[in-house]
């Protein structure tokens, strides 16, 4: 995805800045004759180095940043006690690093915890009180934009309907599915089955053979599925290996063609590790005087009846 | 729109537009005071409409010319406030506006540096470039959830409200079954008279308690709501029609058309705005059959 490169490319090139700012620094106090001030700092560039290096490298992207956090507050640290009026101006730059780097959360702990201590370091080059009540001003102010965002991803999760791993409905989606699905067959009289398809394979694939062929069975699964049923016909995962396909103004005889077709299309379909898919199917249909919420409980007991290995 | 995820947010609001208020009050140029009073209400105003997209897009620009000022007045008292410049960055805003608040900074900057030494002018500038570009990572990867939102088919968590993609899909799915179950469906959309989101959050709680669970409720644009009705027959689609009618027709404008295989919510949507009449109903010639 280019988005992301860009973004781990931008970080490369902040730190590589940033390292380049510890470098200068080092040099200015070699200049100055600092000597003992010059070691800790250029340990710290060093750090600051090495997580330039990884930042584009890796995919882990969590260690050069905690790497970058702790030589800042470190620098800052160790310069404070020597700056002079302009203490104020870089006792802003930790509470802004956390932000930066750190989940929002985690940002505004780090940021309220450390307080007491970046003033007490500052506090003897202070010109005026002022400069505790800036501080709090710039954490509260850098967690603004952060907390819309920890909203807005909030949102997404709770509203998302889909299940991440295979694409098609999760469980809480499903059985509102399925309500929506009852009213409807009520209300137009019509009737309703719904064909609860176990995937033994599913259950053991992850430690034979690993994810990528896991989530491949998953996704070539869904696929035929999807393809052997009609348009508006909903799949759902209602647990790891247990599926449901809502089949509207379907009886018993259209349900029981559905289920040939897909298992039958399951087993034309070779996939490199597993052979065929082996899909165990039962169908439910929608007594006459059932309510949803008893339909449901029906249709998770037969799941339950479909994991049990059959002796 | 969401208020139970508001109220944490609203606070922290609240919190910095108080300490904006406090470095106002000790604030001695009347310039500054002025502006950080300002800055406070907007702070507040900000608390109870911390989703409004429209709210931050005013809120940014704003708060670039506090910090300008800020640093234009009394360089060496705000100096801590020059850090605030890549925050700025993550706020919601266009790309444009980002480029702007990158020369922004730079000529904050600049207005500090008579003030510092060369030598932490430089540093200064340089860590300000690398915090610059931190803020532009984390804008992209905001830009990436800002897409996912924007594609969300279910738009609050409380209600069964749904975006118009989902609609577009619904509607040839409703087509197919139409067909097949022989049975009516047709889309109804209908817009509001008066404007105001507290108009539109009744209209839209009051479509859902008129609809089934399995009639879906959209927002086509933001004042244009859709339903679509799904009946048995002819004659019971008329009734249900003339029933959500006259519930919704004294303060709405109301568009009705039979789903078929072309129809664009959007299309009617614009259809709906230039009605003379408050109801109109699309006859199709239903030969389908």
């Amino acid at each position: 995805m280019p988005e992301r490169l860009a973004s781990s490319r931008l970080h490369a090139i902040a730190y590589t800045c940033g390292a380049l700012v510890l470098a200068s620094l080092a040099t200015w106090h070699y200049l100055m004759g600092h000597y003992p001030r010059i070691l800790p700092i250029s340990l710290l560039t060093l750090m600051v180095s090495i997580a330039a290096l990884m930042a584009e490298n890796t995919d882990a992207r969590r260690l050069p940043a905690y790497l970058v956090l702790i030589s800042g507050y470190l620098a800052i640290a160790v310069e404070a006690p020597y700056l002079a009026t302009s203490g104020a101006l870089w006792m802003g730059v930790p509470p802004i690093l956390a932000t930066l780097l750190l989940p929002s959360g985690a940002a505004l702990f780090l940021n309220v915890l450390l307080a007491p201590m970046w003033l007490l370091l500052i506090n003897p080059v202070l010109s005026t009180p002022a400069g505790g009540m800036q501080y709090f001003m710039l954490v509260i102010l850098s967690m603004l934009p952060l907390g819309w965002y920890m909203q807005q991803t909030r949102l997404l999760k709770t509203t998302d309907q889909l299940d991440t791993q295979s694409g098609i409905l999760a469980r809480d989606a499903l059985s509102e599915r399925l309500i929506a699905e009852v009213a409807r067959a009520r209300a137009l009289n019509q009737s309703l089955s719904v064909l609860v398809m176990h995937i033994p394979q599913l259950d053991m694939a992850n430690e034979q053979f690993g994810q990528t062929a896991q989530d491949t069975l998953l996704t070539t699964f869904c696929q035929v599925v999807q393809r052997n049923s009609r348009l508006g016909d909903a799949l759902g995962r209602h647990s790891h290996s247990v599926f449901w396909l809502l089949l509207a103004d379907a009886g018993e005889a259209g349900a029981l063609i559905v289920r040939e077709r897909v298992t039958h299309a399951l087993a034309e379909t070779p996939l490199p590790e597993f052979g065929t898919i082996k899909a165990q199917a039962r169908i439910c249909r929608l007594a006459d005087d059932e309510s949803a919420e008893r339909f449901e409980q029906r249709l998770i007991s037969r799941g339950f009846n479909l994991l049990e290995p059959e002796t | 729109m969401q208020s139970k995820y508001k109220t944490p947010l609203s606070g922290l609001f609240l919190l910095g537009a108080a300490l904006v208020a406090i470095i106002a009050w000790q604030e001695k140029d009347i310039i500054t005071q002025g502006l950080l009073i300002v800055a406070t209400l907007v702070l507040t105003l900000l608390a109870w409409h911390p989703f409004s997209r429209r709210a931050w897009a005013l809120t940014v620009p704003f708060f670039a010319l506090v910090l300008l000022v800020l640093l234009w007045r009394a360089p060496m008292t705000h100096a801590i406030s020059i850090w605030l410049w890549p925050i700025l960055l993550l706020a919601p805003q266009p790309r444009s506006m980002r480029y702007t608040l990158l020369m922004a900074a730079t000529l904050g900057w600049w207005l500090m540096q008579g003030h510092l030494g060369a030598a932490q002018t430089a540093l200064s500038g340089a860590l300000l470039a690398a915090l610059m570009a931190l803020g532009f990572a984390k804008a992209i990867e905001h830009g990436r959830l800002r897409h996912e939102l924007e594609r969300r088919q279910r738009l609050t968590p409380e209600d069964p409200l749904w975006s118009l993609g989902r609609l577009r899909q619904d509607l040839s799915v409703e087509w197919a079954r139409v067909q097949r179950e022989n049975i009516h469906a047709e889309l109804l959309m209908v817009r509001p008279y008066q404007r105001g989101h507290k108009v539109r959050r009744r209209l839209r709680e009051r479509l859902i308690a008129l609809t089934h669970a399995f009639e879906g409720c959209y927002r086509v644009d933001a004042k244009t709501f859709a339903v679509l009705l799904i009946s048995r027959d002819e004659q019971r689609a008329a009734a249900r029609r003339e029933a959500i009618a006259a519930e919704l027709q004294a303060h709405c404008r109301i568009r009705i058309a039979p789903v078929t295989p072309n129809l664009n919510p959007i299309t009617l949507g614009n259809e709906l705005s230039l009605q003379a009449s408050g109801l109109h109903f699309r006859h199709e010639a239903t030969d389908h059959a």
